[in-house]
């Protein structure tokens, strides 16, 4: 599983908790993986979108200006349980290895 | 800083991404930059440097896509511009070698004209802003140069002994006017090239100096061509109408492009 597959995992993970506005996204995923630019998250953000597994919409907030919104689509959420499968099968082989 | 780094990232996102695919990219950004006030340094380790940044949303296939309609419209505007340059004339020759039966002139203009119109065609509603700084000063800087170009060539046509005579007649003169030609046409074409650039970055508005200084280009090409036409059974006259049709052309898709 590559590093992109997982911030692909964390990302659709997050959002299947709930609707969240891009910046909480980027700034969770960076605190989690502080070696990973905000850039390179919003980049695999956008190409969610792009596929078809999220989508934007804007939403206000009260008293402030309208936000751009992200949540998960049907789709993104078959992808969310396949990569987490993959996820799960990579963990069972590592711990059976001896990885823990 | 924060207004230096989003100033690179926008000419960066306009360079490399579609222009709808740019505002909505930047847009995003926007929001990013402002929900947490960071300096310069802090923005550049965190989101990293503004063209890595928008490199990372490109999607390939439409940069090359880009990248080629560029290149396109820049060879069809440098081909003949860059005549006076080492080598420049000889890349002319070579080119006109194979399509010497056809108007290279006007298939030149006409791919650039084409080329340009459809890839910065309006793509939304709505009425644009004013027309940038720059570009009208610009489109009256080409359509000086092509009053020089008509100019060479109404005193050519109207002489009756022809246009090597006429040049023969006015050695001193006559040996200056096809370099005057040629340098005000390379160096007219730059800005043309410039404005190419800035219709991707700026506005799509500034075609219409790409646009007539392809229209330049070609006037100034045609009209050395009726300086230095060594038939015998020709006349200068006989090329106006040709040039005509190069300058109408021209002018109608300038007009366009501002549109």
């Amino acid at each position: 599983m590559l590093k992109k597959d997982l911030l692909e995992l964390c990302l659709l993970q997050v959002l299947s908790r709930g609707d969240q506005y891009g910046y909480e996204l980027l700034r969770q995923l960076h605190d989690g993986f502080p070696d990973t630019q905000e850039s390179a998250v919003y980049a695999l953000l956008r190409g969610l979108c792009r596929d078809g597994f999220t989508e934007q919409y804007q939403g206000a907030v009260s008293g402030g200006p309208a936000r751009k919104y992200y949540r998960l689509t049907p789709a993104g959420a078959a992808k969310h349980a396949q990569l987490l499968e993959a996820w799960r099968s990579l963990k069972a082989t590592l711990e059976a290895l001896g990885v823990k | 800083m924060k207004k230096d780094y989003f100033t690179q990232l926008t000419r960066a996102a306009r360079w490399l991404l579609p222009p709808e695919e740019a505002r909505e990219v930047l847009a995003e950004y926007r929001d990013i930059l402002d929900a947490a006030p960071r300096d310069g340094e802090s923005l550049r380790r965190d989101l990293g440097g503004p063209v890595e940044a928008m490199r990372l949303v490109s999607q390939p296939k439409l940069y090359h896509r880009w990248l080629a309609a560029f290149a396109v419209m820049a060879a069809c505007l440098l081909l003949p511009a860059a005549a006076p340059l080492p080598g420049g004339w000889r890349l002319w020759g070579f080119f006109q070698q194979f399509l010497y039966r056809f108007p290279v002139e006007l298939m030149l203009l006409s791919a650039g004209l084409g080329v340009s119109l459809v890839w910065f065609r309006r793509r939304e509603a709505g009425k644009e802003g004013p027309l940038p700084r720059g570009v009208t000063p610009l489109l009256a800087l080409q359509l000086a140069g092509m009053a020089v170009a008509w100019s060479v060539l109404y005193l050519a046509a109207v002489q009756p002994q022809g246009p090597m005579d006429f040049l023969q007649a006015h050695a001193g003169l006559a040996g200056h006017i096809a370099d005057i030609l040629l340098w005000m046409g390379f160096l007219l074409s730059l800005t043309g090239l410039w404005a190419l650039v800035q219709a991707r970055l700026a506005d799509r508005r500034w075609r219409a100096v790409y646009a007539l200084s392809l229209t330049m280009t070609a006037l100034v090409m045609a009209a050395l061509s009726v300086l230095w036409d060594m038939r015998l059974d020709g006349s200068p006259a006989d090329s106006l109408p040709y040039c005509a049709l190069l300058t109408v052309l021209g002018l109608a898709g300038t007009g366009v492009s501002l549109c």
